[in-house]
């Protein structure tokens, strides 16, 4: 019986000696390619992707093999991939990595973490290497007015450890949409006065708009439940009373009031003004009583629903709503206009906030390891050649690396995805010519696919229902450039008034947050937040906005106030 | 002298058997208690995901002062034990009523359907159930307020009203696990000898008489081991159930300690302050799962551990 139990010992030992040996084995595995170079050669960068919920790869291309990967193999660089996760969890999952000691090569860091891994030491020191390794492309895109102000955000006591894409903030200005067919059915003009506005919305509400006798139709659909959001948020309102509190990309907003900067939303009697009007449209039934459990997807079926006549969003909002309109209401149609004003001369003023999203980096341990600097920078002179320069671009080198439908995947498959900051807005003019005359010489590759997609919904406006599904896709695509640059009254247009009449809120505070605001943000995001649904929906009065103010402040919001304002004051 | 040889040879046999338990044990050690202590102390850092859990600056116990100085945190420690309360309670005697009334039905056919119809929401998770009850619960043409309104009620807005909106939670969470928890009580009802029924019968005690005095000290034992299980997660007040049906204007009445850790330990990476909650979290579980244990040992007679 002992020798039994003896053997049986043995045995099991024997076997967990062998697991573990084969564990440290796997290890051994995963640690050679440290030595940098593999069979062909080339240079071993390990790297991450991310990418939206609603992103798929198109023509046959996959994570490992796609034209990107391809080029970057040309440049003698061969990617290892570490994780391949959704956007949402791109931030947690580097942060593991991070902590985990074995982090990618090259990162991608959102601005609210570059500071602080920057400080910790997770990056390696680009100042020297910059005027070296980058293109002249590079540079000249880095001496543009964005490229400038990004690459200072990025410094930090005179080091330069990322290097981050320039960013206007032209595609984030809250734009007010409006169904223009129920305009039309009740005679009314698109409004320029919050007077006009709340007129809208009231007959909307209460004059049956889309004609069906029945009352079954609401002024505007408010995203109650996210409350700062790009479809449906409560930003647009506020900002037509020239102010604005909720958070923005995660950050707290600041704005310039007698040469100090304050709080969005600190001038209390222009926010109580707002307040006042929104309590009134709440308890008018101007939007619907529900609000606050209506999320994006609530407000996107409101829309597409014909619930709903009116909401503030980002340029980019309407094309889900719309084409989805189309299929139960022919003739919906969808304008953008400028934010309305308090009175008749003043307009709204959006927020105007350019913080660049990304910034790219490379892990420190490559510090004194001039390879992989200068691969490094071989990705970023590639991202910025194939994506932030499309006026130089063949047709064809500009679908393979930016994208086109069914063939090319394009530029998410890009390590370094940089974008020409005013693009959208050049484009604007562009297209609007290229619809007038036909003439499309002056397009560059970018503007020519997007304007064919359009001129595909141009064709068919009036027979969507003959077309076979690859069509209607197209159209679809279409539609959505059409509520962009295509109408005459389309998200840019819009966004091109406001810049052009200067009626911006001009952001005071203009590089990555300070610790203490990203410390302190979500505790008074959540607090603007509640004040804000609490007194709209009536649970408290208009006058708590003032306690808000206090508490706010109370809750470290004076002590960030200080630090935009100090930043604010460096720069005059 | 045979004796010892004995004694010498039952200690090498309990040497081998002690050396089969402590390999799992070390493993257990390294892989489970090592990661929770080293984890644990970032509750204690300023952790910092670039310097490391050694490398991050010691603050000792600034994070549970937080915890305790924001408004915020103090409100969903409140929240978390009114809900979790109310579920444990409202989890306990629901599913015993319909256990026992479905124990008294004699059509088998018709039990088995009422057990698995009861039972079948259990399956659905709460990101499928919040739509549904988001639909169901809206004042905007909602079937629920529709059925008010028929009869001659105002609406109800059930997620957005702080007076109600706890209620329409226990409500909700109740309504999806009572048919799972009345199968446990309903097996324990089967454990209870026949003969006892019979004897109460012969004496002359009715259905009722039989229930109090027979069906229930049955299955006091489950009842017992059910709350003190239940105590323990007295600060769990179902994160998946809250998250897919709060919005900010319920914050008041239904924020609990776990979304609270979400929004500001996931979505901002305050590692530190979520796991200092956690810990806090912790260590009162263990504390009411000790001395409710305790309670049911004095009072009851009965012990989980």
């Amino acid at each position: 019986m002992n020798k039994f139990f003896k053997t049986v010992v043995v045995l099991l030992i024997g076997c967990m000696m062998l697991n573990l040996a084969a564990c440290s084995g796997g290890n051994d595995l995963g640690n050679g390619s440290s030595s940098g170079e593999d069979s062909d050669g080339n240079l071993t960068m390990k790297i991450g992707y991310a990418y939206d919920t609603s992103f798929e790869y198109k023509g046959g291309e996959t994570v490992e093999n796609n034209t990107w990967t391809q080029l970057y193999a040309q440049s003698g660089i061969d990617l290892e991939i570490m994780y391949n996760v959704e956007e949402t969890q791109k931030d947690e999952k580097i942060a593991q990595l991070i902590m985990s000691g074995d982090y990618p090569d090259f990162l991608d860091i959102s601005s609210s973490y570059y500071k602080d891994y920057a400080v910790q030491g997770v990056f390696a020191d680009l100042t020297d290497y910059f005027d070296k390794y980058a293109s002249d492309l590079t540079k000249a895109y880095y001496e543009t007015e964005y490229g400038k102000m990004a690459l200072e955000s990025a410094m930090l006591e005179g080091k330069l450890y990322a290097l981050p894409t320039a960013a206007s903030g032209n595609d984030g200005l809250p734009v007010l949409w409006i169904r223009k067919d129920w305009l039309d059915n009740l005679d009314l003009s698109e409004p320029t006065t919050v007077e006009e506005f709340v007129e809208i919305a009231r007959m909307f509400s209460q004059e049956d708009p889309d004609g069906n006798g029945q009352d079954d139709t609401y002024g505007l659909v408010v995203n109650g439940k996210e409350v700062f959001h790009a479809s449906g948020g409560v930003e647009g309102f506020f900002q037509m009373f020239g102010t604005t509190l909720g958070t923005k990309e995660g950050n707290i907003p600041f704005i310039e009031v007698d040469g100090k900067a304050v709080y969005g939303g600190a001038e209390d009697e222009k926010v109580m003004e707002a307040l006042t009007i929104f309590n009134d449209m709440y308890s008018s039934g101007y939007f619907a009583q529900d609000f606050v459990t209506s999320g994006e997807e609530q407000v996107f079926s409101a829309l597409s629903s014909g619930k709903a006549g009116m909401a503030f969003g980002a340029m980019y909002m309407m094309g889900t709503p719309w084409k989805n309109a189309l299929e139960t209401q022919s003739d919906a149609e969808f304008i953008a206009v400028a934010l309305p004003g308090v009175d008749k001369d003043s307009w709204g003023q959006a927020f105007y906030m350019a913080v660049p999203a990304k910034y790219y980096a490379l892990n420190s341990k490559h510090q004194d390891n001039e390879e992989y600097i200068k691969a490094f920078f071989e990705v970023i002179n590639l991202g910025v050649q194939y994506l932030a320069q499309p006026d130089a671009l063949s047709q064809e080198d500009y679908e393979k690396y930016n994208g086109k439908d069914d063939t090319y995947t394009g530029w998410q498959c890009a390590l370094a995805a940089f974008a020409d900051p005013i693009k959208n807005l050049n484009a604007l003019k562009k297209h609007q010519k290229a619809l007038e005359t036909g003439d499309t010489s002056h397009l560059n590759a970018e503007n020519l696919r997007d304007f064919e997609t359009m001129i595909v919904y141009v064709d068919n406006k009036d027979r969507r229902d003959e077309l076979d599904e690859g069509e209607l896709a197209l159209f679809e695509g279409g539609l959505f450039y059409w509520s962009v640059w295509g109408a005459e009254q389309c998200s840019y247009q819009a966004i091109s008034d406001m810049i052009d009449n200067g009626k911006l809120l001009h952001s005071a505070y203009g590089v990555a947050p300070t610790d203490s605001m990203v410390e302190y943000s979500t505790t008074l995001d959540t607090l603007a937040k509640e004040t804000i649904i609490d007194i709209i929906s009536g649970n408290k009065p208009i006058s708590y906005y003032t306690d808000f103010l206090e508490l706010w402040n109370s809750l470290g919001g004076e002590v960030i106030t200080e630090e935009a304002d100090k930043w604010f004051q460096s720069t005059k | 002298m045979s004796e010892d040889m004995k004694k010498r040879k039952m200690n090498s046999n309990t040497v081998l058997f002690h050396t089969m338990i402590w390999i799992p044990l070390l493993f257990i050690l390294i892989f489970n208690y090592y990661p929770m202590i080293s984890g644990f102390q970032i509750a204690f850092e300023d952790f910092k995901p670039g310097l490391g859990i050694s490398g991050s600056e010691w603050v000792g116990f600034k994070h549970f002062a937080r915890i305790f100085a924001t408004a915020d945190a103090v409100r969903a420690v409140r929240n978390t034990l009114i809900i979790a309360c109310a579920k444990i309670i409202a989890n306990l005697i629901i599913p015993i009523i319909i256990a026992l009334l479905l124990n008294e039905i004699r059509v088998k056919w018709f039990k088995r359907t009422a057990q698995t119809l009861i039972y079948l929401p259990y399956f659905l998770s709460w990101v499928i159930l919040a739509s549904i009850m988001i639909n169901l619960l809206s004042t905007d043409g909602g079937l629920v307020n529709r059925a008010i309104e028929a009869l001659g009620g105002n609406s109800v807005f059930f997620l957005g009203d702080n007076s109600v909106f706890r209620k329409t939670l226990v409500v909700s969470d109740v309504w999806k696990n009572f048919g799972y928890n009345t199968i446990v009580y309903l097996a324990a009802l089967t454990n209870i000898d026949p003969t006892f029924y019979e004897a109460a019968s012969i004496d002359g005690a009715g259905r009722w008489k039989q229930t109090i005095h027979i069906t229930l000290p049955g299955i006091s034992m489950f009842i017992v081991l059910m709350t003190i299980l239940g105590i323990g997660s007295v600060l769990n007040a179902g994160f998946d159930q809250v998250f897919n049906l709060y919005n900010v204007s319920v914050y008041e009445s239904g924020d609990i300690i776990d979304t609270l850790v979400y929004r500001l330990g996931i979505q901002q990476q305050q590692y530190s302050f979520s796991t200092a909650v956690g810990f806090f979290k912790s260590v009162v579980s263990l504390v009411l799962i000790v001395g409710s244990n305790w309670l049911a040992d004095k009072f009851a007679g009965y012990k989980v551990f």
